[in-house]
């Protein structure tokens, strides 16, 4: 009725990919009952579905755009394995009264740079402003994971230097438009 | 490539954990040594930890328009099926009433057969039932299809009235029950009465605080001239003998930095906006989740965290946030050394 198509596991893993994000579509409808269940069945409850199944979708879609990734089970069964582990944590958080910060993306850049001291909400306001085309090239490569050769395609570039010569040319966009806007003694606190 | 961009390549691989061998012992010199390289690296991180959320929040985008989908498919499905339910309920219920009712309706009266019932009743009008007496034939089936116009006409010429009131009464109630459940599962009007979430967005609050480093720690940094340094450097010049003094030095410069409230990020609030159906102005707040009513998905907010307590900046004021499971209307923060700090 929905008109989504239904993707076999290396359909799955291959449209994930390419940047189809249908697949992360196909997804939801396929295994949001199971999940639903498996939440429900755990102490969870209707309101924290949603956030674990899209944290979960969202992990099996920059895991597959790895390099290395090699899908070595069914789907389901892996995504059943990140939905466990994210829901097990969060009811440890729940009992413990704590709150941890879920961002993914300390995991990945060097934890030995500190960035605390700069202004945050001052960036993320500067990228929400930037263009539609520089925010899709930098999210695709730094979020996705997305190969340049993949988003050559995606984004209709000539090659992968074009993709290199233009990610660049968006950050330098991105950055001088935070240092323009304030300046270097109230950025830098 | 020119230098800017190698430099930028360079620090990206270096940021993603792909620069290695010599190049990552010569990058982390340049780290150690060159305070406007590390800046670079630490803007170029923030950079990217932002794009990286803008996506990680495009694509959640993707998940709440599904949501959407679905929750208007699942009214539609009832819709259908409870009409459908209607359909076969009226259908049922007819049958019923035509099948066994007047059965019951004569058993009410006597314990004649319709057939005997017939000619007592049709007294006055002995020739129709003579002639469907005489003219019934011998084919059983035939027979069976006499006996049903009977009734009905039993039914017609029943004197008890009342009965066939009430009956008639809880039919009619039945059928306005289920056109008006028909009615209330109508999409448009459940949507209607519906609040809207109009959109979402993720916001990082900055929490607030008077933090002292430890020496140990504070000299590992390098981008921050800490009250350790000081005294070292005190130490150097007027020798062990003073040490009092550079301890008493020390402790009055730890508390002026104690006096700057240092701000780092805190763990990221998903906002949602939504449009109130009754024009309700205010929030819902669980620590991880902010809905916001009648507050423009425009508005440049902010979410600030300080001793424990959690403020919004809109249109620049404050507002506490409580984390409570009910809504709550905006108080305007006016505690003027809460605001010392966190504002303006």
């Amino acid at each position: 009725m929905l008109g989504y198509r239904r993707f076999s596991d290396s359909q799955l893993v291959d449209e994930i990919k390419s940047g189809n994000e249908d697949a992360l579509l196909s997804m939801y409808k396929q295994y949001f009952t199971m999940v639903k269940s498996f939440i429900l069945k755990n102490n969870g409850t209707e309101d924290e579905i949603e956030d674990v199944f899209q944290d979960s979708l969202i992990a099996v879609w920059r895991n597959v755009n790895k390099k290395d990734f090699t899908l070595t089970v069914k789907m389901s069964t892996y995504l059943m394995a990140i939905v466990k582990n994210l829901w097990f944590k969060q009811l440890k958080k729940k009992t413990r009264f704590t709150v941890v910060d879920e961002s993914l993306q300390e995991k990945i850049l060097a934890d030995d740079v500190k960035t605390d001291h700069l202004d945050h909400s001052l960036i993320h306001d500067m990228v929400a402003e930037l263009d539609e085309t520089c925010k899709k090239l930098l999210g695709y490569f730094y979020f996705d994971g997305l190969e340049n050769k993949v988003i050559a395609e995606k984004m209709g570039f000539a090659n992968t230097d074009t993709v290199k010569s233009k990610k660049y040319q968006c950050f330098k966009k991105l950055e001088t438009a935070v240092k323009d806007k304030y300046s270097k003694e109230d950025f830098f606190r | 490539m020119n230098q800017d961009q190698h430099t930028y390549e360079l620090i990206d691989l270096y940021l993603r954990g792909e620069l290695i061998g010599e190049d990552l012992d010569l990058f982390k010199i340049k780290l150690r040594e060159d305070e406007g390289f590390l800046r670079q690296v630490q803007l170029q991180k923030a950079i990217i930890q932002h794009v990286q959320q803008a996506r990680e929040a495009d694509l959640r985008t993707i998940f709440d328009k599904k949501k959407k989908r679905r929750g208007a498919i699942i009214p539609f499905n009832r819709r259908v099926l409870s009409v459908a339910a209607v359909i076969l309920s009226i259908t049922a219920f007819g049958m019923i009433l035509k099948m066994f009712l007047p059965a019951d309706l004569l058993s009410d009266q006597s314990t004649t057969t319709p057939q005997e019932e017939v000619l007592t009743q049709t007294e006055e009008t002995p020739t129709v039932v003579d002639t469907m007496i005489s003219n019934r034939p011998a084919d059983e089936e035939e027979v069976e299809d006499e006996e049903v116009t009977v009734p009905e006409i039993a039914m017609v010429e029943d004197d008890e009235v009342p009965d066939q009131s009430v009956l008639s009464t809880d039919a009619d109630d039945d059928i306005s029950r289920l056109k008006e459940e028909e009615d209330l599962l109508d999409g448009r009007n459940i949507e209607a009465k519906k609040d809207q979430l109009l959109t979402t967005r993720q916001i990082i609050p900055m929490v607030y605080s008077f933090e002292v480093k430890a020496p140990a720690a504070a000299s590992a940094e390098a981008d921050v001239e800490t009250v350790d340094e000081t005294a070292t450097k005190a130490t150097k010049k007027e020798g062990d003998s003073k040490d009092t003094q550079k301890v008493a030095q020390a402790n009055t410069e730890r508390a002026e930095i104690a006096n700057v409230p240092v701000q780092r990020p805190g763990t990221q609030v998903n906002v949602e906006y939504w449009r109130s159906i009754v024009n309700f102005t205010g929030y819902s707040y669980n620590g991880t989740k902010l809905k916001l009513f009648q507050v423009p998905p425009d508005a440049r907010l902010k979410i600030v965290v300080y001793q424990n307590k959690t403020y919004l900046k809109w249109e620049g004021a404050f507002y506490q946030l409580l984390q409570t499971d009910e809504y709550e209307t905006f108080v305007k923060v006016k505690d003027a050394e809460v605001l010392k700090v966190i504002g303006p």
